[in-house]
């Protein structure tokens, strides 16, 4: 997949530009605080319809404006494909090659990107809501009927939830908690399926990245845990007892205690957990190999590489490491935009340059 | 739309038909334009809306709107008592109704499960519906394929089941004379789930 240009009306600190962008890599780069960030989180806007920034799309519009809109041309086995993200009056119009998209579901996915910054690094170190979110967006992306899996889930929780919380007496609670219950246990099965799916993909090709990362002095794994347990037919047959058990708990802390949305992925190294053992530099490496086995399996699904956004990450990672990710760049030949500072030393080999400035971008030749 | 720019009668008429389903301040304002420019439509209007107010009930059994209580199908003697089916609301009755294949007879339940709204069995008419059972052979579950529907479905087959009746729920899946290739990916992977021998 390739962009060939990008347009951008009152995002942020753009007020209008529109600038070509060239295959293999290309650079931005300037002071910090002049729009760097803020162009591929446009890019990102337009493939996702969202900010991986903010929720509120009033916050992307340019100071004193009521709007924006952006525009971008793309290449998608070697078809042009023209995508508008178009937010005005606190509505938000999206369009493939002018025509209207319905749902966020049919808009998502056309052109697939994936986003690098060093946010990123929480993958590893944070929360287990974290990584829920990295596999349910990957999985969005690629199977078209997951978000609405998603949402029906997020649903019966929410209705799970204020059943809980409600005033009404034990019994009643209890006789309606099992139909809730059954329903959490269906979506359930299939969401807990499907990330489970992508985790076993992801683990091919992450570990085979940690692997060369590392130089094979190490071992990345990563395994989701269903429910708390360890595989995926003894998470489905206990799903239905482990609500029982837990319904005083539940009704007593008035939390839905038991389900997918308290699931964790977690990862190794050299068999420990790494969220309590890995350094500095090897949570670089297990990010970015998380995120180069997202690219693969894109690439593997879509017969096509995705773009790749790296947000002023080249300056986290190491020689070594620096190294390796360019070389995989160059090799597979994927379309990348990167930012910098001024400051950083640029990439050697062919790189494209632009240079931002005040909302402006310049391309330097 | 800046109400206070509008005489407080306008403004009124307005604001309420803006709370009617579906219609967005815009609408309200062509509607209420509309109305002052004729007259005549405006009081029929008001004369029906205050008529249908005062005439329309609810059914004691069915709860189905009526003029007569009880409703002319619970009435009727033509129509099959041996078969129920649930809906939501007195509209599901109207469609239904339309497709002139049902014979038996409806019960509304005024709503679904919905704890966030506070809507539990009891707001529902679940009491109506056990007091009806007698003679009622199969049950068939109208509700909407929402999360909520599938819930009191669920709900009402295990209060009914134990009683000995037939529970069933209504197909989900692609509309007739519709394409494959314009239905929702949710649709055909339930139409997919329901298929059946041929």
């Amino acid at each position: 997949m390739l962009i060939e240009s990008l347009r951008l009306e009152n995002f942020r600190n753009y007020v209008q530009e529109e600038i070509r962008l060239e295959p293999g890599i290309n650079i931005l780069f300037g002071e910090n605080g002049q729009g760097k960030t803020n162009f591929l989180e446009a890019l990102y806007f337009l493939l996702t319809g969202k900010s991986y920034r903010v929720q509120r799309e009033q916050e992307l519009t340019h100071w004193g404006e009521n709007g924006f809109r952006l525009q971008g041309l793309f290449q998608v086995k070697q078809r042009i494909i023209q995508l508008e993200s178009r937010y005005y009056e606190r509505r938000k119009i999206l369009k493939i090659n002018n025509m209207p998209c319905r749902k966020l579901s049919d808009y998502v996915g056309t052109v697939n990107a994936v986003y690098f910054s060093p946010d990123d690094l929480i993958l590893v170190k944070g929360g287990p809501g974290e990584r829920r979110k990295f596999l349910d967006f990957h999985i969005a992306q690629t199977k078209p009927g997951y978000v609405s899996l998603l949402n029906s889930y997020n649903k019966v929780l929410e209705q799970k939830r204020a059943l809980l919380k409600s005033n009404l007496s034990l019994q009643s609670k209890r006789s309606q908690l099992a139909v809730w219950n059954e329903e959490l246990i269906e979506l359930g099965r299939k969401l807990i399926k499907h990330r489970m799916n992508l985790t076993e993909e992801l683990q091919t090709v992450s570990s085979y990245f940690y692997q060369h990362i590392s130089e094979g002095k190490e071992k990345m794994e990563i395994h989701y845990r269903p429910l708390g347990l360890k595989d995926y037919e003894e998470a489905i047959s206990s799903f239905p007892n482990l609500l029982i058990e837990h319904t005083e708990q539940e009704i007593e802390r008035q939390a839905v205690l038991i389900g997918p949305h308290r699931d964790d992925l977690v990862i190794y190294l050299n068999q420990k957990p790494a969220r309590l053992y890995a350094s500095q530099g090897q949570v670089r490496s297990l990010v970015l190999s998380l995120k180069l086995g997202e690219v693969q399996l894109i690439q593997a699904k879509k017969e096509e590489y995705p773009l790749l956004l790296l947000d002023d990450v080249l300056s986290e990672l190491d020689r070594f490491r620096r190294k390796y990710l360019l070389e995989f760049i160059y090799s597979s030949s994927i379309q990348t935009l990167i930012t910098m500072t001024s400051a950083e030393e640029m990439p050697e080999g062919k790189i494209n340059r632009y240079y931002v400035k005040q909302g402006q971008i310049r391309r330097e030749f | 739309m800046d109400l206070l720019n509008y005489p407080q009668p306008l403004a009124d008429l307005i604001s309420s038909l803006a709370r009617l389903p579906g219609i967005g301040p815009k609408t309200a304002g062509r509607l209420a334009f509309y109305l002052l420019q004729e007259p005549e439509t405006a009081e029929a209007l008001a004369q029906s809306v205050l008529k249908a107010k005062e005439k329309i009930k609810s059914c004691s059994i069915c709860s189905n709107f009526t003029d007569q209580d009880p409703c002319a199908f619970c009435r009727s003697e033509r129509r099959d008592r041996k078969l129920l089916c649930i809906v939501e609301h007195p509209r599901d009755v109207a469609a239904l109704e339309k497709t002139g294949e049902f014979k038996g007879l409806y019960h509304v339940l005024q709503g679904v499960l919905s704890p966030l709204e506070g809507i539990g069995p009891e707001q529902l008419t679940v009491q109506q519906l056990l007091q009806r059972l007698e003679g009622v052979e199969e049950v068939i579950m109208a509700m909407n394929p929402t999360v909520e529907g599938e819930a009191t479905a669920m709900y009402l087959a295990r209060l009914l089941k134990p009683l000995g009746v037939k529970v069933t729920r209504i197909a989900h899946g692609l509309p007739v004379g519709g394409d494959l290739e314009y239905a929702d990916e949710v649709t055909i992977a339930r139409a997919l789930e329901g298929r059946r021998n041929l």
